[in-house]
C-alpha cells in the first residue's frame, strides 16, 4: 500500500456539462459514444447527465432555512422525472448529477449496513444513508452518499425542531462519498472539502474507478490510500473497520 | 422528455424512416427543468428582472436559457455559425421590408418576450407591428420583456433542436398571439407555416416563403438564404 498526498493527484477541470472527463481511458464506458459525438452523429447519450447552474438570484428570496429545504424539497421532486440527483454548492451552484449506477446504489448499501451494524452494537447515533438533505454554509444543500452523525450531535440545542422534516443544519461527524463513473474526481474533492469545512471530522472519498480511498481529515493534507483492503474509523468511529475492497472494489 | 400533444394536423411528406428517424432525434444538449417553485416568488417585471440576472450568472455555460408556458427552463446550445448566419439573413431581409415602408420593428434572437404568466421566451426572428410598439413604454424605457408575441415570428431549427421542442415553441407563440409562424428547418429543407386556426401547412423544399397578408409585400428567398448557404 503506498500513500500520496492530494497535490499529486490529477486534477482536471470540465465544463460543466460534461461528466467523467478525468476518468483513465480503460475506465471510460462511453468510448463509441465519445466517437460518435466527435463525428456529430445523433445518439441519445449525447444528453448531459450532470449540470451546474449558477441560482444565487433565488436563493435569498427564499426566506429562512426551513423554507429554503421546502423549496428545495419541492423542486427535486417537480424534477423527479429527469432522474437526477440534485444538491446545491457552498457557493449557490444547483448541481445535478447522474442517478447512482447498480453498482453505486449497492456499494453505499453496503457502507450503510456495515456502518450501522457498528453503531447499532454500541456507539449509537445515526447513520445516514444518501439522499439525506445536509445544510453546509452559504445556501448549500448537500447529501453525502454516506455518513453518521455522533449520539451527541442530536442535541435540541444543535438541532431545529423540525428537524426530522428538513436538512440538518451540519455536517455529519463522518461522511463518505463514493464515485460513481459520472462523477468527475474534481467534483468529488470539492464535495469533501465542504463537509471538512462544516464541521466532519473524518471523510472517506472512496473511488471504485482507480481503486483508491482519500481519507479527509481537519488540518492535515489528505492521504490517498492505493487498493487499501480495509479502512479504520479511527477515532472518530472507534472499532470501526470497514473492508472496502471486498464491499465495494470487488463486488460480484 | 415533452410528448408530442399538437393540436395541429400535420401534412408529413414521404421520407426514408430511417432518415426520418434521425431526423427527428438530432442531438439535444437541450434539457429543461420545472422553476415553477421559483416563478411563483415573482411579478412579471421582477421575473423579467431575475431571468435576466439568472442569465447573466450563468452566461460562462455558453448555453440560451427560455422559460417555456409551463414554467420549463429550457437550456439550449448556442447558434453555430451557420445558424447565426440564416438568422441574420432573415432578420436582415426583415429590416429591408420595414425600412422600405411597412415600419415597426425587427425581433431578434434573445429578445425576451413574455408567454402567458410564467413563460419567457426568444423568437429568432420576429416582426412588431407597430400598432403594437404604440402599446410599449416609450424606446429608451423598454427594459423589460415584450409583454406580448410579436405579430410575426420565426424559428430556424438548428442541429441541437429537436423538431418537436420547435413546434411547441411555434404552438405557444400562436396560442400568444402571433398572426404568422414560420419554423424553418433547414435540416429537411421544409418550412412550417403557422396561422391561427388553421391546420399547419408544410412546404417541402419551397425556393421563397410569402408573408401573406401580415407582412404585406415580404417575400423570403428561403433557399438561398437559409438553405443553400453560401
Amino acid at each position: 500500500m503506498t500513500t500520496t498526498t492530494q497535490a499529486a493527484a490529477a486534477v482536471s477541470s470540465s465544463p460543466a456539462v460534461v461528466v467523467g472527463a478525468d476518468l483513465p481511458p480503460d475506465a471510460l464506458p462511453d468510448a463509441a459514444a465519445t466517437d460518435a459525438m466527435a463525428d456529430g452523429a445523433v445518439t441519445d447519450t449525447d444528453r448531459p447527465n450532470g449540470f451546474v447552474l449558477d441560482i444565487n438570484s433565488v436563493l435569498g428570496l427564499l426566506g429562512d432555512a426551513d423554507a429554503l429545504d421546502d423549496w428545495f424539497l419541492r423542486f427535486t421532486a417537480d424534477n423527479a422525472a429527469l432522474g437526477c440527483q440534485f444538491e446545491i454548492d457552498q457557493e449557490g451552484n444547483l448541481i445535478a448529477m447522474a442517478s447512482e449506477s447498480f453498482s453505486g446504489w449497492i456499494a453505499a448499501g453496503n457502507l450503510y449496513y456495515d456502518a450501522r451494524t457498528w453503531s447499532d452494537a454500541g456507539p449509537g447515533g445515526l447513520v445516514l444513508p444518501g439522499n439525506a438533505l445536509v445544510r453546509i454554509a452559504g445556501g448549500g444543500r448537500r447529501a453525502p452518499d454516506a455518513g453518521w452523525i455522533a449520539p451527541e450531535q442530536i442535541n435540541d440545542e444543535l438541532l431545529p425542531p423540525d428537524w426530522m422534516h428538513h436538512g440538518i443544519p451540519f455536517a455529519p461527524r463522518f461522511v463518505a462519498e463514493i464515485r460513481s463513473r459520472s462523477d468527475t474526481l474534481e467534483s468529488q474533492q470539492v464535495k469533501m472539502e465542504e463537509w471538512l469545512a462544516n464541521g466532519a471530522a473524518l471523510g472517506w472519498l472512496i473511488d471504485p474507478l482507480l481503486r483508491q480511498v482519500h481519507i479527509y481529515r481537519p488540518g492535515v493534507p489528505v492521504e490517498i490510500l492505493d487498493d487499501p483492503e480495509t479502512l479504520s474509523g479511527e477515532d472518530v468511529m472507534p472499532g470501526f473497520v470497514f473492508e472496502v475492497r471486498r464491499r465495494i472494489f470487488d463486488l460480484r | 422528455m415533452t410528448t408530442s400533444t399538437s393540436a395541429f394536423s400535420v401534412r408529413q411528406p414521404a421520407l426514408d424512416p430511417a432518415i426520418k428517424s434521425a431526423l427527428d432525434k438530432a442531438e439535444p444538449p437541450e434539457f429543461t427543468l420545472d422553476i415553477r417553485s421559483l416563478l411563483v416568488l415573482f411579478s412579471d417585471n421582477a421575473l423579467d428582472d431575475w431571468f435576466l440576472r439568472f442569465t447573466a450568472d450563468n452566461a460562462q455555460l455558453g448555453c440560451r436559457f427560455e422559460i417555456d408556458c409551463n414554467g420549463r427552463l429550457v437550456v439550449m446550445a448556442s447558434e453555430s455559425r451557420d445558424g447565426a448566419e440564416r438568422q441574420f439573413n432573415l432578420q436582415y431581409d426583415l429590416a429591408t421590408w420595414t425600412n422600405a415602408g411597412a415600419g415597426g420593428k425587427v425581433a431578434i434572437g434573445n429578445e425576451l418576450v413574455r408567454i402567458s404568466r410564467l413563460g419567457r421566451r426568444a423568437p429568432d426572428a420576429g416582426w412588431i407591428a407597430p400598432e403594437q410598439l404604440a402599446e410599449l413604454p416609450p424606446p429608451g424605457q423598454r427594459h423589460h420583456a415584450l409583454p406580448f408575441a410579436p405579430r410575426f415570428v420565426a424559428e430556424i431549427r438548428s442541429r441541437s433542436d429537436t423538431l418537436e421542442s420547435q413546434q411547441v415553441k411555434m404552438e405557444e407563440w400562436l396560442a400568444n398571439g402571433a398572426a404568422l409562424g414560420w419554423l424553418i428547418d433547414p435540416l429537411r429543407r421544409q418550412v412550417h407555416i403557422y396561422r391561427p386556426g388553421v391546420p399547419v401547412e408544410v412546404l417541402d423544399d419551397p425556393e421563397t416563403v410569402s408573408g401573406d397578408d401580415v407582412l404585406l409585400g415580404f417575400v423570403f428567398e428561403v433557399r438561398r438564404r437559409t438553405f443553400d448557404l453560401q
